[in-house]
């Protein structure tokens, strides 16, 4: 069946769909992956650099389809394989720049014979010109080398893989279910029960890693950027987990880390180019006008994410910058709350804003947060947004369906808020005591909730069966002094280490588990995007 | 169906134990743990009380009862729970009115006029914004009780005197309602 799965998945899959499962694989096969899947005009064709186990310098270069590898397909790629063979690869983990020592072509379809003995004319005629060979790996190799790891990555229980062919089967035009997908995550990474040792979770996080871009095949063919990145958002969020509760060195997870962040980079970056292409985010249907909002909301959230990890990591790029920036000024206008599940989405698009010097804008955002949820959260509103427990879809269903059918009927959203003693605090800290005084009465009527896990390691879990939920009011008069003073104050001891170690992960962090957008995490996110 | 049964249980507690209706209700989705801040006590927490109840069918119900009877039996299961929580909030309005001494011990005498209006006085009230007029707020008895008391009331509110006395508690609770209201600001 594994193999009759791995052969679905690979056949008619295009470049994008098993790039990062392919390079999962090598780091699986012991390889340290020096570049992931890249493209852009640097690669060089050279798409995957790795170290072998023997320490060979290796070069693949990724190609998809449908059909056979035929002469034609060769000749196609032929310039860009010449690239990959003849330019040197340079890279702070190599002591200096040199060619590599064999380049790949990888491909998901089965090649023709004709094909096949045009590559190895190829290798003939780079070898005898001191060029690395060349090697063809097509299908059947993928698929073998695959099924060969399967027993690390593929779930093997029962439920975890009723659960994995339930991801691999849905439709991927629509969201990622989360809580479905950190079911899955839950069975192929070692988060609970005996803790592995170094070198099997290590092996147990890579394997981990290839299983999701299996998982996530149906949203990478839909071409839906942002599901996917959202995918593996989740799946860093648990590697972090893994290794944060195994307590293992960092070179043991960094590479699959390095790897899944750069597919999360790299999916928002195609996500961007889409949004930039069009004139808006329309998906032509008749229910458009219900969900345009919350599509907007999304994709801005992920797009200010991406820019402010990049920032945080890197400093950021100028053209990348002006790309973001045009498209959060464009859908300003249609960013309308239904949730507060979608809080950490607006609060890095002020964030973005703000580093791109709409200072106005960013400031605008808060306060309308701010003052809007004070009122519609009032006690006894007819008209209170639900809690970030409730995900988009199932707040939408119960604003179309019919009265007393739902979930959310169940539950008094009224006179609380999760995220206004945020919006407050960052308020605030940025000395808007104006603003903030012309509301205080609203404010001072909405109790204010927040739940704390009991330990750090409970931050990244999707539900955490320990902790408290604390709410309070502001008392009666607050003193400005000391609202200033504490939304200064600063602790993140209760927070894991390695979340606060990698700073660059916490605005994704944030958009695939909402509920812990608490005021340590926000306070954290405010200090290292600004 | 489950979840059905769940919100059908759900809408009986309140049924059978208004009071519970009246409280404002919060879902909390993870932990095991609470924190509460308010005016008398700054620090309240703890953990959440088990509540059970049994519902019981036998085979032949199940195979050949009426959709009634299930109801019936889920009735039974919301009047447990209705006790049970109402008991558990009993407990704990009592636990924090003798914590913040806001008490009358009328002893084993009957309810007079004098202690009915040191009652009211001690009484929070909330008036609504735009009319003025008293929002909110309820006096929970026994329906024994009730049944000797409200007769009772309705012939003191016949002594001017009474209605005086209750009118000026009106009008204290107004003003420290406003005095209140007036300290929801942003101060230095």
């Amino acid at each position: 069946m594994i193999e009759n799965l791995v052969d679905i998945w690979l056949t008619d899959a295009t470049e994008r769909s098993y790039e990062a499962a392919f390079a999962q694989l090598l780091v699986v096969e012991g390889h340290r992956v020096i570049q992931g899947p890249m493209h852009h005009g640097h690669e060089h064709g050279k798409d995957v650099i790795t170290l072998s186990p023997a320490d060979e310098l290796c070069a693949y270069q990724l190609k998809g389809g449908s059909g056979k590898l035929n002469t034609d397909s060769v000749e196609d790629v032929q310039q860009q394989l010449f690239a990959a063979a003849s330019t040197a690869v340079g890279h702070p983990r190599l002591p200096t720049s040199r060619r590599p020592d064999r380049v790949f072509l990888v491909t998901n379809q089965p090649a023709t014979g004709p094909a096949q003995g045009r590559i190895k004319q190829l290798s003939g005629g780079n070898v005898s010109a001191g060029l690395p060979p060349l090697q063809l790996i097509e299908k059947d190799e993928l698929k073998s080398r695959f099924v060969r790891s399967q027993d690390r990555f593929f779930p093997s229980d029962p439920r975890a893989l009723k659960s994995f062919l339930n991801l691999f089967l849905a439709d991927g035009r629509g969201p990622l279910p989360l809580a479905e997908f950190y079911a899955f995550l839950a069975d192929v990474l070692p988060l609970s029960g005996k803790k592995p040792g170094a070198a099997e979770t290590q092996r147990a996080i890579s394997a981990a890693a290839v299983a999701t871009a299996f998982a996530l095949r149906q949203w990478t063919d839909a071409e839906n950027h942002a599901d996917v990145a959202i995918g593996w958002m989740a799946f860093t969020s648990q590697l972090l987990r893994t290794a944060d509760r195994t307590g293992v060195a960092k070179m043991r997870w960094e590479t699959s880390y390095r790897l899944a962040l750069e597919t999360v980079r790299a999916r928002l970056d195609l996500l961007l180019d889409d949004a930039s292409a069009q004139e808006d985010l329309v998906v032509p249907d008749p229910a458009e006008p219900v969900v345009y909002s919350s599509r907007a909301i999304k994709v801005c959230g992920l797009l200010a994410a991406s820019l402010l990890s990049d920032v945080i990591e890197t400093g950021g790029a100028p053209e990348k910058a002006a790309a973001v920036r045009k498209i959060l000024i464009r859908e300003l206008p249609y960013l309308k709350a239904v949730g507060e599940v979608q809080a950490p989405s607006l609060f890095l698009v002020a964030l973005a804003l703000a580093r791109v010097g709409e200072f106005r804008r960013a400031n605008g955002m808060l306060q309308g947060w701010v003052s809007s949820l004070a009122t519609v959260n009032q006690p006894r509103s007819e008209n209170a947004v639900a809690d970030p427990y409730h995900d988009v879809q199932e707040i939408l269903l119960k604003l179309i369906g019919p009265n007393g059918l739902h979930d959310l009927d169940e539950e008094e959203m009224a006179g609380r808020a999760y995220t206004l003693h945020i919006g407050v605090r960052w308020l605030a800290r940025r000395l808007w005591r104006q603003h903030l005084a012309s509301i205080w009465k609203r404010i001072s009527r909405v109790e204010l909730c927040e739940f704390r896990p009991k330990y750090p390691l409970e931050y990244y879990y999707y539900r955490s069966p320990n902790g408290t939920l604390h709410t309070w009011h502001h008392s009666q008069p607050t003193s400005w002094s000391k609202l200033l003073e504490s939304s200064r104050a600063r602790s993140t001891d209760e927070l894991p280490s390695l979340l606060v170690e990698q700073p660059e992960f916490l605005p994704f962090f944030v958009l695939v588990l909402p509920h812990r957008f608490n005021s340590i995490v926000a306070d954290l996110l405010d200090d290292v995007s600004s | 169906m489950e979840r059905q049964f769940r919100r059908y249980v759900q809408r009986e507690i309140v049924r059978d134990s208004p009071v519970l209706g009246e409280v404002s209700r919060i879902r909390q989705h993870e932990g095991t743990g609470w924190h509460m801040g308010d005016l008398d006590n700054p620090e309240g927490s703890g953990t959440y009380e088990r509540s059970e109840a049994r519902l019981e069918l036998t085979r032949d119900q199940m195979k050949s009862g009426e959709l009634s009877d299930v109801l019936e039996r889920f009735r039974g299961m919301a009047k447990s729970f209705a006790e049970q929580q109402s008991r558990s909030m009993f407990i704990k309005v009592q636990e924090a009115t003798e914590k913040s001494g806001n008490v009358i011990d009328a002893g084993a005498s009957e309810l007079t006029p004098e202690l009915f209006l040191r009652a009211l006085e001690m009484f929070q009230q909330e008036f609504d914004p735009e009319t003025g007029e008293p929002s909110g707020g309820m006096f929970v008895v026994h329906p024994d009780v009730a049944e000797k008391l409200i007769p009772k009331i309705q012939e003191w509110d016949k002594d001017p005197e009474f209605r005086r006395r209750a009118e000026a508690i009106k009008q204290k609770q107004f003003l420290a309602w406003r005095d209140r209201e007036s300290r929801r600001h942003l101060a230095d």
